[in-house]
């Protein structure tokens, strides 16, 4: 507790020193316009009547609303950002895979399993989705560029999809994308060597072709 | 604005406040008239700044003038305005104490703290002669270095002269507190002012 027993007898306090000092002090005044100057301030605060207007809007609030304000936009620029524009990735001009699958009726090219590969089973049909490049709907499939057989190089990449059954682990890892991929990296890389498999090619024949004559002429 | 010739300067304080509240602006004017200087007084043996201490009295009067039916007359008219006017003066000293600036007159004197007593205008103390205006400043100055909590009650009981239990009313402690805290802050003055309280 703060306090302790005082003696307050009042002569006792009346003698003491530092009372006495105090009180020898001289009184200070108000200066002698004291009054004329509180009219002057209270006329003032007269006309300065605050209506609801003035308080909301009065200078001292005007930081708060400000600073309150661009919390609340970039508060919304952040949600905007993070949550709703979440999985839009920018649009740079290469199909995508997905959107291949989605937006076009891919053309289709039938390709039906050899009895010769399963016995006893009924035959089952499955699609290659292709892009246009490929071979149209109803042609052969040995029209494929690919020496092996159509069907065992798709099922090879695992590019066969079955109809109307269900799909399998393998049927469902046909990427049509990856074929029309695999067809933009063929023919990327046929572009750029194209010219020199053409050129190697016929420099070997023309070895061979010089080995051979060689040969004749000097049979051993 | 002045009351002294005013037949409103003979009712009591709680008589005119009461008069006030009913309209009467002579009534306020006679307040003014009556308070300027014992409250002037007390604000500038606490806060140590003339300019201050005007400025709070001041505020002191526009609050009775804009909040005049806060008044209830259970309470003296006295106790009410000394509590407007301390909860003043202890914000404004609150409010420089966050604001200190470095005082250079502490600097070129080696003073700790920098606290300089605004010596009040001569023109009300004309008759000191320069020993005791010394002497005033220097208890000033002692006054200005306590607590603001053992000053205000200190200045309240022996330079105001008020009653314990006014002190008590007007800030707000109990009785045992506010003695316990005059002893206190005497006992400090005291040890500041031994050379002059020996004399």
């Amino acid at each position: 507790m703060e306090y302790e027993m005082i003696d307050t007898n009042d002569y006792e306090e009346e003698r003491n020193p530092i009372r006495k000092v105090l009180k020898s002090l001289p009184k200070v005044h108000a200066s002698d316009d004291f009054e004329l100057r509180l009219k002057r301030r209270l006329n003032q605060g007269e006309f300065e009547k605050t209506s609801l207007s003035d308080i909301l809007f009065s200078p001292k609030r005007v930081p708060a609303y400000s600073l309150s304000l661009i919390a609340i936009v970039m508060t919304s620029v952040i949600i905007y950002y993070s949550i709703i524009r979440t999985g839009v990735a920018p649009d740079d001009g290469f199909p995508k895979p997905k959107e291949m699958m989605r937006e076009k009726q891919p053309e289709t090219l039938s390709v039906t399993q050899s009895p010769a590969h399963v016995s006893g089973v009924p035959q089952r049909k499955f699609v290659v989705d292709a892009p246009k490049r490929f071979p149209q709907e109803g042609q052969s499939a040995t029209s494929l560029p690919s020496k092996e057989s159509t069907q065992d190089a798709l099922s090879k990449r695992g590019l066969l999809r079955e109809v109307g059954g269900t799909q399998t682990r393998s049927t469902r890892s046909l990427e049509i994308p990856e074929l029309g991929f695999f067809q933009k990296l063929q023919s990327a890389a046929k572009d750029r060597w194209g010219d020199s498999v053409a050129r190697a090619d016929s420099v070997k024949r023309d070895s061979l072709k010089r080995f051979q004559e060689s040969q004749q002429k000097n049979p051993k | 604005m002045s009351g002294g010739q005013n037949p409103l300067s003979q009712l009591t304080d709680e008589e005119l406040i009461a008069a006030y509240q009913r309209g009467s602006s002579d009534a306020f004017d006679v307040i003014v008239a009556r308070y300027k200087h014992p409250l002037t007084n007390f604000v500038y043996r606490f806060v140590g700044d003339y300019d201050e201490c005007d400025d709070i009295v001041q505020e002191t009067f526009v609050r009775i003038f804009r909040k005049k039916h806060s008044y209830k007359p259970r309470a003296k008219f006295s106790t009410w305005i000394y509590t407007i006017a301390g909860n003043l003066a202890k914000s404004r000293l609150r409010q420089k104490e966050r604001h200190r600036l470095f005082s250079l007159s502490s600097f070129w004197t080696g003073e700790e703290g920098g606290k300089e007593i605004d010596i009040p205008d001569v023109q009300y103390a004309a008759d000191r002669d320069a020993d005791s205006a010394l002497k005033h400043d220097r208890i000033q100055k002692a006054l200005n270095s306590i607590s603001p909590k053992y000053r205000e009650v200190v200045v309240l009981r022996d330079i105001q002269e008020l009653s314990y239990d006014e002190i008590a009313k007007v800030t707000g402690l109990n009785l045992g507190t506010v003695k316990s805290r005059i002893k206190r802050g005497r006992t400090m003055l005291q040890a500041l002012l031994k050379d002059i309280v020996d004399e």
